[in-house]
């Protein structure tokens, strides 16, 4: 893939917490576009590598390039850096305090000096894709996880960034919430949105992954497409982890191997 | 034995100056102490253990191990003598009663800020706000929120607290009350009225308090 395309770029980044390689110098690229899954076990580094992404987890060494510019070290140039990468987290995080059209409008008014009625109404057209039209005015505790994830959707949405990130985004939600959430990220990705999903839902990862990585002990084991990853795995970790992970989530779910 | 109130009614703007020397000193101390409170509940949550202990030392725990009371009769007439400026009694109490609580204050909002969870913080940041952008927006309107009862009780204590600037002579309710009890020799019907006019007004108060809280509870309840 051309270089020039690279949204994000990680170049040998590490990072340590006390003496352990959370991220050991991992090389790491998105491109415009492109829809990237991390898989892997818990404690891996996944969620750890898209917090250093948008610098909320401060690197060791190496380079992390973002459209075309290093991530710099400075706070100004963070805070840039951070408003053209939408970030999505596994509990959610709203502002309890605010309603969800205030949720909304509140980093477009604050951050880019959006006027009222722009904020407003991209907020109400966000809330209509992610099928929430009536619930601006609820505050969020009313709401049910897989809506407050959808909220938190639309939140990061509203900022238009140039590439969405989501950390476990549905593994917090009760089971039968995950798919209105998962529906609304594959329509995300089907308008061409640029994602990185760090997730454990691997039949979301097969069927709308461009690319699926597998991330074990701060290192990509492999990387590659879906197809190839889930059935066709070449090192023996991925296959081991995929074999224990697609066994336990369903039993329709076939095997890596298994010709489906 | 009769008691004769008239005595209250005939000298009712003498009280009522009272009154209101009460509500400035009172409303300019408790501003007092959310501004430093709040500022320095700030800094010791995000400014680093080092500082965080400095404040703590030389500002919380030294106003909340000596009286009020000690205080104000202190910087009133000690302090006068080492820098040799006279202070006025009223800007005296309002200064003093405001340091004081506000080092109450700084507790309560600093357990407030300290319950807000850090994703709260990291989701912020991650809209591209600044930190001080966040602070103001998302993590204090919270910290208060969820310290308004210990911060009501703190505002019907910063009231209450203004009687003790009587002994500095500021002319504030209790003070005008010792007067007229003393210009009148008729300390029951003075002091009655003093008592009701205290209660009447921060019972009301604190029932506002009670109210405004149910209502932002109630919002930001899971």
């Amino acid at each position: 893939m051309p270089r020039e395309d690279d949204v994000l770029e990680f170049r040998e980044v590490t990072k340590r917490f006390d003496q352990t390689n959370v991220l050991d110098r991992v090389d790491f690229r998105v491109c415009a576009g492109e829809v990237v899954c991390i898989v892997g076990p818990s404690g891996s580094g996944k969620s750890t590598l898209l917090r250093c992404a948008n610098a909320l987890e401060p690197i060791d060494s190496g380079t992390i390039v973002f459209n075309g510019r290093t991530v710099g070290r400075t706070k100004r140039k963070l805070y840039k850096v951070r408003q053209q990468m939408g970030m999505v987290f596994q509990n959610f995080e709203l502002f309890p305090h605010l309603t969800v059209l205030q949720n909304i409008v509140l980093a477009p008014r604050i951050v880019k000096g959006e006027t009222e009625s722009v904020a407003v109404g991209r907020a109400r057209n966000l809330l209509r894709r992610v099928g929430l039209d009536d619930f601006g005015n609820k505050y969020p505790g009313t709401l049910s996880g897989g809506q407050q994830q959808r909220v938190a959707i639309a939140r990061a949405l509203a900022m238009e960034p140039d590439i969405m990130l989501f950390d476990e985004p549905t593994s917090a939600l009760d089971p039968e919430r995950v798919g209105e959430v998962l529906a609304v990220m594959r329509d995300l990705a089907n308008q061409g949105t640029t994602m990185v999903v760090v997730t454990h839902e691997m039949e979301f990862a097969r069927s709308v992954a461009d690319r699926v990585v597998f991330f074990d002990r701060g290192h990509i084991v492999e990387s590659g497409t879906p197809e190839r990853i889930f059935t066709n795995p070449q090192q023996e970790r991925t296959r081991a982890f995929l074999s224990h992970h697609l066994s336990n989530v369903n039993g329709q779910r076939s095997f890596p191997g298994q010709a489906h | 034995m009769a008691f004769d109130f008239g005595v209250v009614t005939s000298h009712w703007s003498f009280i009522a100056q009272g009154c209101w020397i009460t509500l400035v000193v009172s409303v300019m101390s408790i501003l007092i102490a959310f501004v430093i409170g709040t500022g320095v509940a700030i800094a010791r949550v995000y400014a680093g253990e080092r500082i965080s202990h400095l404040l703590g030392f030389f500002y919380v725990d030294m106003m909340r191990s000596v009286p009020l009371l000690v205080i104000l009769v202190w910087v009133y007439f000690a302090l006068p003598v080492i820098v040799g400026v006279n202070v006025d009694p009223m800007t005296c109490a309002i200064v003093v009663l405001g340091l004081h609580l506000g080092a109450e204050v700084c507790e309560v909002v600093r357990g407030g800020l300290l319950s807000i969870r850090q994703g709260q913080m990291k989701a912020s940041l991650a809209l591209g706000m600044s930190w001080a952008q966040a602070i103001r927006a998302v993590i204090l309107p919270q910290a208060f929120i969820r310290s308004l009862p210990p911060l009501a009780s703190i505002i019907i204590v910063g009231f209450k607290d203004s009687a003790l600037a009587s002994v500095i002579a500021v002319p504030e309710l209790l003070r005008q009350s010792q007067v007229l009890a003393g210009q009148t020799f008729q300390p029951f019907e003075i002091y009655t009225a003093a008592l009701v006019l205290y209660g009447g007004f921060l019972y009301p108060v604190a029932l506002a308090l009670a109210v405004i809280y149910d209502r932002y509870c109630s919002r930001m309840a899971a």
